[in-house]
């Protein structure tokens, strides 16, 4: 199971993809989230060649005064931040139009943040929910928490209807400590109601990363001649025209992304939408630069 | 409606198939998944009623296929009426044989058939038609009823002897070639003599035949049925000619009976006719010129039709030709036997004039008919060359072999082998007979020639070459050789004419046989003294441009110079005197007479051109009725049926393409959602 989740190139990748996420003290490899205690980790990680604007307290003089070339002596972080895991395991989370659907995608990311988590040591948590919460894995940063936590991913399937006020307000009450909330999700919701739900986890010093997962027939859907679509979790059926998908329904699925993005924004939160047919990688490279930008 | 063959509508049960494909195995068409429809709406675009209305018409149309299939092997048809609407034909047929000059029967068959053409609807096609010796045609088919009228009105009467089967397979012909019904009326006295094979009567099927009939076929008629006489006169006293007089619907009667020769009277007699019988005359005796001349035996008038109470003949009178009897003068029998014949044989266009074999060397052959070389123990010498030049231009021998012809070893001129004499033994066989006798060839016309002789001796020739065996004797040596000797012929009898090698002169067949050997030497034509109208004379051979000209009863050219520069044949158009002439031949008179099957005016009974009347109609419906104008024919319409399936065909292939296609996409959409569940 571990080994279906945490896919050895996705996390080769992730892992020698950005020196950020790894020289950053807090948050898992620097880029994660933000240490509040700004500690450093005595574990050495590598070396890289110095830039003009990197820190000089990071040069190794040593090296320096040996090969008269300066390189930053980096090591990874170590926090005591708190990451907890919001994945939506909804009906809608089972759409796919290619080979991997978005419960699938949603489960390789959210086992990568919890696997980046846990290599600086964060305490992780993860609640699996739909209408309401399915599963729940107290955070913590104890040794095998990290294997709870994919198991428990791994148990996610297809469940029901979406409704993001129970399990938030569950969240809040769950979450004591701050830390930092990633909610994973198709988010087929009004966007008010999606942030009015996380208002209360983003007041209490959260910090809330929205991951807006969606298929690519979902942004541009490509329907041939008129069609019957179903509702995978109302099973209301609707008869489509190809005319209304390219032109209406592109208008209504963008302003959708435009509206989340701004409402997450405003009220601090990180948004990212990720495609189901793009890279995992490259969808979390996306963020982390965003999130360094913003650090 | 029916069927030619109702079994195969069985295959009706294949519709069972696209019922079964289409309702019990139907594809259920399923909804297409997807993740929310929270940003669409309906629109009333129906993509599911689309495809609904695209799988009944496939349905429809393979159930269709299926159909029209069936009903193409069943070969349905329909009962059509041949319905005597506007779009028809009608055909007046007016009879002008010779028959019809009997009253006024031709005028009424002309009035009867105007007042059908003046009653038809306006714009319907007619056509006017002669009945005679052929079906001929007077007007092409036409609504102009002026056009019509002038061709009724110019029928005039004809000598012509018609044939109603004739008419049948005409108009046959001419209904399948103008494709729609025919309203024949037949303007006619309905002679029983002239539809003598009811089945060849058979009229088409879109036919409708209205007989008018415009004689009562029960009057009384008398007429020279024939005359027999000779068409060539050498003596006139000695000619014998007889007549026949008829009485049709007659009762016994005195008519006088005349013989005419140049149109001058020369004898005349009465006879007693018999009811409904018939009466021989015989004349002795022509008075008349050297020359062609034109005789006419005739009856006296007051029966219904007059045009056939006198009959005409013609005959030359000319000088006998004479033929060379080359003999032995100690062998007198045969000269004696062979002018006996040509005697008996009646008026013989020849005359026997006799040498003896050693004095036959003065002799000219040209200047004879023909040469008789009768067993000649020699011939001299310039006379024998003078002889094979004479036949190798054309001229004519005859040779009979007998002792003599021992001395030689080859029979002169024919250049045939003799090789022995053949006597017959009085211990095994006392004598010879003929055994095989040519029947076609011109001597022996009839195979009973030589029946009943006895021959005691024949010389035995070796027949090689180009020469003919026309008969041969019992042990199968020859009898009778001709032998083409240049553009001339030698005929060769392997016997004598006397008594001594045989006994054929004493027989009654040696009259005619050397009747027909002279006349066939001699060139002599028997030709008969009259010929029936319609009857084809040969004007020239093939590949021959000789001029030839006809003149007719008028004395005038009946051909234009066209027609006499390349007419074969001509055909006697009607009764009188024809005088054919030939370059570098002497003229040919043909007495021309109508059929005298046309004499006898009995008529059609009713039920017989009633029964004609429904020959093109079905059993069935002739059993209905046998008067009724509207009849029907069976109609298939399989070319139709097959033009529609073969629409369907494409339409279902169009439809099906369509349908199968967006379906296979869904499909697709739908195995894709598949595969990923089971990666999942």
């Amino acid at each position: 199971m571990i080994q279906r989740f945490l896919n050895p190139e996705v996390l080769a990748s992730i892992s020698s993809l950005d020196l950020v996420a790894k020289t950053v003290v807090e948050g898992f490899i620097s880029g994660l989230h933000r240490s509040p205690d700004f500690g450093f980790s005595q574990e050495f990680a590598e070396y890289r060649p110095y830039n003009p604007g990197d820190d000089l307290r990071h040069v190794d003089w040593n090296v320096y005064a040996r090969s008269e070339k300066m390189y930053l002596k980096r090591y990874k972080g170590e926090t005591n931040t708190l990451v907890t895991l919001l994945l939506d395991q909804s009906a809608s989370m089972k759409y796919g139009s290619h080979f991997t659907h978005k419960l699938d995608y949603s489960r390789y990311l959210a086992a990568s943040l919890a696997y980046l988590a846990s290599t600086q040591r964060d305490a992780i948590g993860l609640v699996v929910f739909d209408d309401d919460v399915r599963e729940y894995v107290h955070p913590s940063g104890k040794q095998g928490q990290l294997h709870r936590v994919l198991h428990a991913i791994g148990n996610a399937s297809s469940g029901v209807r979406t409704d993001f006020g129970k399990p938030f307000v569950h969240c809040a009450q769950f979450l004591s400590r701050r830390g930092l909330v990633v909610v994973i999700s198709d988010f087929y919701e009004d966007p008010q109601k999606i942030i009015e739900g996380l208002a209360p986890l983003a007041s209490r010093g959260n910090e809330v990363a929205l991951f807006h997962i969606l298929d690519p027939e979902e942004i541009a859907p490509k329907l041939g001649d008129a069609s019957l679509l179903i509702d995978m979790e109302t099973q209301e059926t609707l008869e489509v025209t190809p005319e209304y998908a390219c032109e209406e329904y592109l208008i209504k699925i963008n302003s959708h992304i435009a509206t989340l993005k701004a409402k997450a924004q405003s009220a601090n939160m990180d948004y990212c939408l990720m495609s189901t047919n793009k890279p995992l990688d490259a969808g979390l490279r996306e963020y982390l630069a965003m999130r360094k930008g913003r650090l | 409606m029916g069927f030619f063959a109702p079994w195969f509508l069985a295959g009706l049960l294949g519709i069972g198939l696209p019922i079964w494909l289409h309702l019990l195995r139907r594809h259920k068409t399923e909804p297409k998944p997807f993740a929310s429809l929270m940003f669409f709406e309906k629109r009333t675009q129906s993509s599911v009623k689309h495809r609904r209305l695209l799988y009944r018409l496939l349905m429809a149309f393979r159930l269709l296929m299926i159909l029209l299939l069936a009903l193409l092997f069943a070969e349905p048809y329909f009962r059509r009426p041949v319905a005597s609407s506007g779009n028809k034909l009608v055909v007046g047929v007016v009879d002008h044989t010779f028959s019809m000059r009997s009253g006024n029967a031709l005028g009424r068959a002309k009035s009867e058939i105007q007042s059908v053409l003046s009653k038809r609807a306006a714009g319907e096609e007619a056509q006017v038609l002669a009945l005679g010796n052929t079906v001929e045609i007077i007007s092409q088919p036409t609504s102009d009823p002026e056009a019509l009228r002038v061709a009724v009105e110019g029928l005039t009467a004809g000598d012509g002897r018609a044939s109603y089967g004739d008419l049948a397979r005409y108009l046959r012909t001419l209904a399948s070639s103008v494709k729609k019904p025919l309203e024949v009326h037949l303007a006619s006295d309905f002679q029983k003599s002239e539809a003598q094979v009811f089945a060849d009567l058979q009229l088409p099927e879109t036919a409708t035949l209205v007989p008018h009939r415009v004689s009562s076929g029960k009057s009384p008629n008398w007429a020279v049925e024939t005359v027999s006489a000779p068409g060539s006169v050498t003596d006139p006293k000695r000619v014998r000619l007889a007549a026949t007089v008829r009485g049709y619907e007659t009762g016994a009667a005195k008519k006088i009976v005349m013989l005419a020769v140049n149109g001058k009277v020369v004898q005349t007699k009465t006879v007693e006719i018999p009811p409904n019988g018939r009466t021989r005359v015989e004349f002795v005796g022509l008075d008349a010129s050297f020359g062609l001349n034109r005789g006419t035996v005739s009856i006296d008038g007051g029966d219904a039709l007059e045009a056939d109470n006198h009959f005409n003949f013609g005959f030359e009178r000319s000088e006998p030709r004479k033929i060379l009897f080359v003999h032995d003068p100690r062998q007198a029998r045969a000269l004696t036997y062979y002018r006996a014949a040509l005697d008996a044989a009646g008026d013989s266009p020849f005359a026997a004039e006799a040498v003896p074999c050693d004095q036959a060397a003065g002799q000219t052959p040209s200047k004879f008919a023909f040469v008789i070389i009768a067993d000649c123990p020699g011939l001299p010498g310039p006379f024998e060359q003078a002889l094979t030049d004479y036949t190798k231009q054309g001229g004519s021998v005859m040779m009979t072999l007998g002792p003599s012809a021992l001395s030689h070893d080859k029979v002169p001129v024919a250049n045939i082998a003799i090789e022995a004499s053949r006597y017959a033994g009085r211990e095994s066989e006392r004598f010879l007979a003929a055994a095989k006798v040519d029947g076609g060839h011109p001597v022996t016309r009839t195979a009973d020639a030589f029946e009943g002789i006895r021959f005691y001796q024949a010389v035995k020739v070796k027949v090689e070459g180009a020469s003919k065996v026309i008969a041969r004797l019992s042990d199968g040596s020859p009898l009778l050789i001709e032998t083409p000797v240049g553009e001339g012929r030698v005929l060769t009898f392997t016997s004598t004419l006397d008594n001594l090698a045989n006994d054929f002169p004493l027989h009654s067949n040696f009259v005619p046989f050397i009747e027909r050997t002279a006349n066939y030497l001699g060139g002599a034509v028997d030709r008969p003294s009259s010929a029936l109208v319609g009857s084809v004379v040969e004007l020239r051979p093939a590949k021959s441009s000789a001029a030839v000209e006809v003149y007719g009863p008028d004395s005038k050219p009946v051909m234009s110079l066209a027609q006499a520069a390349a007419a074969r044949t001509y055909a006697f158009p009607g009764e009188g005197f024809f005088e054919i002439k030939r370059v570098g031949s002497k003229p040919e008179l043909y007495a021309v007479n109508p059929d005298r099957r046309e004499s006898d005016l009995e008529a059609l009974p009713q039920e017989t051109i009633d029964l004609w009347k429904n020959t093109g109609m079905s059993a069935a419906s002739a059993a209905d009725s046998s008067d009724q104008a509207e009849r029907e024919r069976s109609w298939s319409p399989w070319r139709w049926v097959l033009f529609v399936l073969i629409l369907i065909v494409i339409a279902e292939r169009l439809i099906g393409h369509r349908y199968l296609g967006e379906v296979n996409g869904e499909s697709e959409n739908s195995l894709e959602s598949r595969s990923s569940k089971e990666v999942a």
